[in-house]
């Protein structure tokens, strides 16, 4: 297979920052296609060449496969990495970048459409003999038809794009008298996100954790698995604090669990990074859904594991990348990441663009700070709040806590509110310091906006 | 930039930088936003929010599109009633009355794209008897 000489970035932020520095070390220069809105990004001033491909709204840019395809071809690049969101789970892209004779970094349109697709991977969960939430996941969309299916299922029970991820188009519905309202909202969340209103339901488990396994299948289609990751913590169904591994598994579960993730992968021919991800509650597993992506938390699995997972990804698809069967990786320490958004924690989390003054971060052993925007770039509303991500390891995880925390009270970010107090309330929560905590935590505990201290204004 | 300052006779160092109007202050792990005008005595309180203190409108708790208006000018609604359902940043957020109330204006259409701070829907003025 053809060596990558250029390679087109199809994502924005901290990820495009991200796959910029992994092409940098293997040698490769990059494109970025970006939105009118992104000119002022870390990205944008890193990369070889840049092709803006429309304008901010993510439907005429980001989302946009043919101006995605012909800005890879006119920056001269010969492969494509999708990141994540946007166009990373759209099989059709997939299958226009191999059609243009571009190499999409990821795996095949077909994996893509099997695993990527819940309603269809649901159903090769049930070939590989994997269990399932139960739910409705059938083509009728018809509101009160789907209202009756909830009721049978039984409330509460979770509303979700069947093309989509991330929390979008994610709905609770705990009651008969909502749904009807919740399950529009869903549809049109999903339509405007992932382009097509279908949903389906599960049934929502009240106390359970969100343990996901990362996958990755090298260019000979061997499948391996590289452990597990704890992601509980959620509000409105998006990740907040993740960390890998769980301390929440038994090893029997574990080894279980990662069998399950690499049976279903090898059933969907799976080739690249993807993530498998599981509800565990009261010892029992159950499948939620396959990723057919790099995950935004993929950094904790590579500070507890010493891999790159961008790195691999593109030697995968340039056929370059090989797990040797004697390899045995054991995780060592933990690691935590927090994600910091653009948001004002006293005011319930409502979005906080605006023009970034002084960004800081405190750099020290075990710390990483993956960002996509610095002092004078603008945070807009035109797409997802987040401004970085940062990641921690220690050599236990009541220490990579303690570490965490010390990081995001020496993080400066002026312009925007962030989200810093609420993460710090999270960090210091008896529920979270043990372990214990569930995919509700923020519900039970956060769900009201935090108080402001004494008479300063926020 | 480092400002020294004295508080409580100990000499300090904060990190602060004034951006539109706004100064940001980093000290001992946390983040202050002083509004400039609010070091000077000035009556009211920053507008826009439900904080702003007025009970007779709901306006934008965020810049954002209007997806759906729930309500007409002239019904009554309930507390935890939906009102109005706007997007920003690709989710939604479902604006509710926080008491039952009779609803006097609409003053938004969905599809709309507002302002933090704008008015999106007034109240009837409560009867002070009950």
């Amino acid at each position: 297979m053809k060596k990558i000489k250029r390679l087109a970035i199809a994502n924005r932020g901290e990820v495009a920052v991200r796959i910029h520095r992994a092409c940098e070390e293997l040698g490769i220069e990059t494109v970025l296609l970006h939105s009118e809105a992104d000119k002022e990004s870390r990205a944008y001033r890193m990369c070889t060449k840049h092709i803006c491909i429309g304008p901010s709204p993510i439907a005429q840019s980001y989302l946009n496969i043919e101006a995605t395809i012909q800005g890879a071809l006119a920056g001269g690049a010969d492969a494509i990495h999708p990141g994540f969101g946007f166009l990373s789970e759209n099989a059709d892209f997939a299958e226009a970048c191999t059609a243009a004779n571009l190499l999409f970094v990821g795996p095949s349109a077909k994996s893509i459409r099997t695993l990527g697709d819940k309603v269809r991977c649901k159903e090769l969960a049930l070939q590989a003999q994997l269990p399932l939430v139960p739910g409705y996941d059938g083509k009728n969309q018809d509101i009160a038809f789907l209202c009756d299916q909830a009721e049978k299922i039984g409330f509460p029970v979770i509303a979700k794009a069947a093309a989509g991820g991330g929390g979008r188009g994610m709905k609770l519905i705990r009651s008969r008298e909502e749904a009807p309202e919740m399950l529009e909202s869903a549809q049109r969340e999903s339509q405007a996100a992932f382009g097509s209103s279908q949903v389906f339901l599960e049934k929502y488990l009240d106390r359970a954790k969100h343990i996901e396994f990362q996958i990755f299948g090298d260019s000979t289609g061997q499948v391996v698995h590289y452990h597990d990751r704890e992601c509980s913590i959620q509000r409105r169904h998006q990740k907040i604090i993740e960390e890998a591994i769980s301390p929440s598994l038994t090893d029997e579960l574990r080894t279980k669990m990662g069998e399950a993730a690499v049976a279903i992968a090898q059933l969907g021919q799976y080739q690249s990074a993807g993530t498998v991800e599981f509800l565990l509650q009261d010892e029992k597993f159950y499948l939620l859904e396959v990723n057919t992506r790099l995950q935004v938390e993929h950094p904790v699995t590579e500070m507890v594991l010493g891999i790159d997972l961008v790195k691999a990804q593109i030697l995968t698809a340039q056929g370059d990348f090989v797990i040797s069967p004697q390899q045995h990786r054991v995780p060592q320490g933990a690691a935590i990441e927090c994600r910091l958004y653009a948001e004002n924690p006293f005011l319930g989390g409502i979005p906080s663009p605006g023009l970034l003054g002084e960004v800081r971060f405190p750099e020290g052993p075990g710390r990483r700070f993956e960002y996509g925007f610095e002092k004078g770039d603008t945070i807009t509303s035109f797409y997802d709040p987040m401004i970085a991500k940062v990641i921690v390891w220690d050599e236990t995880r009541p220490r990579a806590i303690q570490k965490m925390i010390r990081v995001l009270k020496d993080t400066i970010i002026f312009g925007v509110h962030t989200n810093i107090p609420y993460l710090l309330k999270i960090l210091s929560h008896p529920e979270f310091v043990t372990g214990r905590m569930t995919t509700r935590f923020i519900e039970k505990y956060l769900n009201e906006p935090l108080q402001v201290e004494k008479s300063t204004e926020a | 930039m480092k400002v020294p300052f004295e508080f409580q006779g100990q000499f300090h160092e904060v990190e602060a930088e004034l951006i539109k109007g706004h100064l940001w202050i980093h000290f001992q792990g946390k983040t202050w936003c002083v509004e400039k005008e609010s070091t000077t005595p000035r009556r009211g309180k920053a507008q826009g929010t439900r904080s702003s203190g007025n009970r007779d409108l709901i306006s934008a708790p965020m810049p954002g599109k209007i997806i759906k208006v729930m309500v007409q000018s002239g019904s009554l609604v309930e507390t935890g009633q939906v009102l109005v359902i706007m997007e920003a940043m690709k989710m939604e957020y479902t604006l509710k009355a926080d008491r039952v109330v009779q609803i006097a204006e609409v003053l938004v259409k969905p599809g709309q794209q507002v302002r933090l701070g704008d008015t999106l829907i007034s109240f009837k003025k409560e009867e002070s008897s009950s």
